[in-house]
């Protein structure tokens, strides 16, 4: 069976680790762990086949999340980006700019689990 | 003008000529029954009622002076032949409504005709009056002119001053003397960039225009500086056209205004401080919250997992972890709360442990990444003077080393000297970094964090402009270059100096 691929974006190092460990315990499977929108973005580019969905913090080093999903989003309209940050103003903007999804930190494992199935059913 | 006066009255045309010329108001009246009436009046007469005189030609004496008896009653005695001396009368002119002062002779021409002679005694008294009224007029000027609490100045139309005032001296502590007959655009008492201005001012006072008051700081004797706002106008005096300067001395209200607004901008500093600090606080602690809600929900999700005891031991170090960071934040917004205060307590440190410990805390902090950091020998006597906050500023940078590097292995270099300069002795550290590095026009940006303009970037702690006011209340500098010159991508040189704390016995 195919994993859905799922990349992290989070500076914060813990909890990237924690959203790995939740993630591929369900049976996702995380492609890969950006520490800030750029790093994502090169993943994001190089990825063969891109990941379904894309876990995005907002508050990063380098290049915040709502930069980097209009980035991406103008690379492939179709991506599915879920904000998971703990800047809740920034909700609105997260959404005009793209993102299906806001989770406002801290959040429970299954609203996450619950959101990317959510997202998942709705392609 | 048609003259309705009936010249035929007086029958002698000389006297009728010397009526006509008499330099004060006359008039002639004539018996009518048991009344007088007014049968002619001179030139003075008419101009003194403003030309009206002519509307009262044919008027009783009974109906004029039903206010004034005592000139009727003169008048009847005059005409019985009674010598009636000149008397000084205040007669009110009711069509012009004026009072004046009259010297009043009355002329009985026999056997009906009285002539009436007044002269206007006061208008010698007025121009007695008139002069002594100027010359206390002048008098109170000068007195106004010399005791005003301004500089008032007269100027000719080129800025050459002609006169001032003695509380020049009081202002500026130089005698008068030594304005007068100088340019005011010469008077080297203010700085000289402000002359262009003064003279561009100068030339639209001289086309008629209206300026604006100046502000301007001047260097009074002994370099006492004062604030002084000038005022200038164009103005006439006997045709000759003059600059009339009045200058306030606004000192007071100006040193005022500047502790107003030192007020006002360290008001604002400390809420966009407060802010800073408040959004900071909720961001990460949500983070921190995050970590333990997950690690706790992932502690019951393991329970099946193979490497159960191994994801266990992770998730359990993670709690610890946010624990122990949670505590840090709120220590850290609490000493910065406090940094003002604890800026009065600065003493003699040494620091070779508080880096120690920084460097500790980085690397459990950033267990996942490969940190390698050297810090090179270095006198360890060294001692600076500073306070507990040194342990913040080195975690600062630390951190930013590590968040801001794409390295798989993540370099900072410290190095540790002493250097004396012409400020003194001081301890330079050094953090060289293999990161991203910072391109030339945010490097000073990166201090000025929730000072000037409320922006968090990501990540966790005081952030670097934190790190510049702890090593300003130490009187320390903190700056950034690249670490190898001309490249900013090859990574970052924080260069920190702190006042060295030499030891005396």
């Amino acid at each position: 069976m195919k994993l859905t691929k799922i990349l992290i974006v989070e500076d914060d190092f813990s909890l990237q680790r924690l959203y790995e460990l939740m993630l591929t315990n369900y049976g996702f499977e995380v492609v890969g762990k950006a520490n800030n929108g750029e790093e994502a973005l090169t993943m994001y580019k190089e990825f063969h086949e891109k990941p379904e969905i894309i876990l995005m913090d907002h508050r990063m080093p380098i290049k915040n999340g709502i930069d980097t999903t209009e980035e991406i989003i103008k690379l492939n309209h179709t991506s599915i980006i879920i904000f998971a940050s703990a800047d809740k103003s920034i909700k609105e903007k997260a959404i005009a700019v793209g993102a299906s999804k806001f989770l406002s930190k801290p959040f429970s494992y299954e609203d996450l689990i619950e959101e990317i199935n959510a997202c998942l059913n709705s392609k | 003008m048609n003259d309705k006066r009936p010249r035929d009255s007086i029958e002698d045309k000389y006297f009728r000529e010397y009526f006509e010329k008499i330099p004060t108001p006359s008039y002639i009246w004539r018996k009518q029954g048991n009344d007088l009436i007014l049968i002619n009046y001179n030139i003075e007469a008419d101009e003194i009622v403003n030309n009206q005189m002519e509307k009262f030609l044919g008027i009783k004496a009974s109906e004029l002076y039903k206010d004034n008896p005592g000139i009727l009653k003169d008048l009847n005695h005059c005409l019985e032949g009674k010598f009636i001396p000149p008397k000084e009368i205040d007669y009110h002119y009711q069509s012009i409504n004026l009072s004046k002062r009259l010297m009043c002779s009355y002329i009985y021409i026999p056997p009906d005709v009285i002539f009436v002679h007044t002269d206007i005694i006061h208008r010698e008294e007025e121009w007695k009056t008139a002069e002594q009224k100027l010359k206390e007029s002048e008098e109170r000027y000068r007195n106004l002119f010399e005791n005003s609490p301004y500089i008032i100045a007269l100027l000719d139309i080129e800025g050459k001053i002609m006169e001032v005032n003695s509380i020049i001296k009081e202002l500026t502590g130089y005698d008068k003397t030594l304005f007068i007959g100088k340019n005011y655009l010469e008077l080297h008492l203010y700085n000289e960039s402000l002359v262009p201005n003064l003279k561009k001012r100068l030339k639209l006072l001289k086309k008629g225009e209206q300026i604006e008051p100046i502000e301007v700081l001047v260097e009074a004797k002994e370099g006492k500086k004062i604030w002084l706002l000038s005022h200038m106008s164009k103005i006439s005096l006997s045709d000759e056209e003059f600059i009339l300067v009045v200058v306030l001395d606004i000192t007071e209200k100006k040193n005022a205004e500047i502790k107003l607004k030192e007020s006002e901008l360290k008001y604002r500093e400390a809420y966009n401080r407060a802010e800073f600090y408040k959004d900071l606080f909720a961001h990460d602690i949500n983070n921190i919250l995050q970590n333990i809600r997950s690690a706790n929900e992932l502690r019951q999700i393991l329970r099946n997992d193979i490497n159960k005891e191994e994801r266990l031991a992770e998730v359990n170090e993670i709690i610890n972890t946010q624990v122990m960071r949670g505590a840090n934040l709120v220590s850290n917004i609490r000493k910065s709360s406090l940094l003002e205060e604890f800026s009065k307590k600065i003493k003699p440190i040494q620091f070779n442990l508080l880096l120690e410990s920084a460097i500790t805390f980085i690397e459990k902090m950033f267990q996942e990444r490969d940190i390698r950091i050297r810090v090179h020998p270095f006198n360890a006597n060294l001692v600076v003077f500073g306070n507990e906050f040194i342990l913040d500023v080195f975690e600062n940078i630390l951190i930013n080393a590590v968040k801001y590097n794409q390295s798989p292995i993540i370099r900072i270099d410290i190095d540790i000297k002493k250097i004396i300069n012409k400020e003194g002795n001081f301890v330079q550290f050094q953090f060289m970094d293999n990161g991203i590095g910072i391109k030339d026009q945010r490097k000073e940006q990166i201090f000025q964090r929730g000072e000037d303009k409320f922006n968090i970037e990501g990540g966790m702690g005081l952030g670097l402009s934190l790190v510049k006011k702890i090593l300003e209340s130490y009187k320390g500098i903190i700056w950034v270059e690249n670490r190898i010159e001309g490249d900013y991508t090859q990574g970052s040189n924080f260069k920190i100096m702190i006042p060295e704390a030499i030891e005396t016995d």
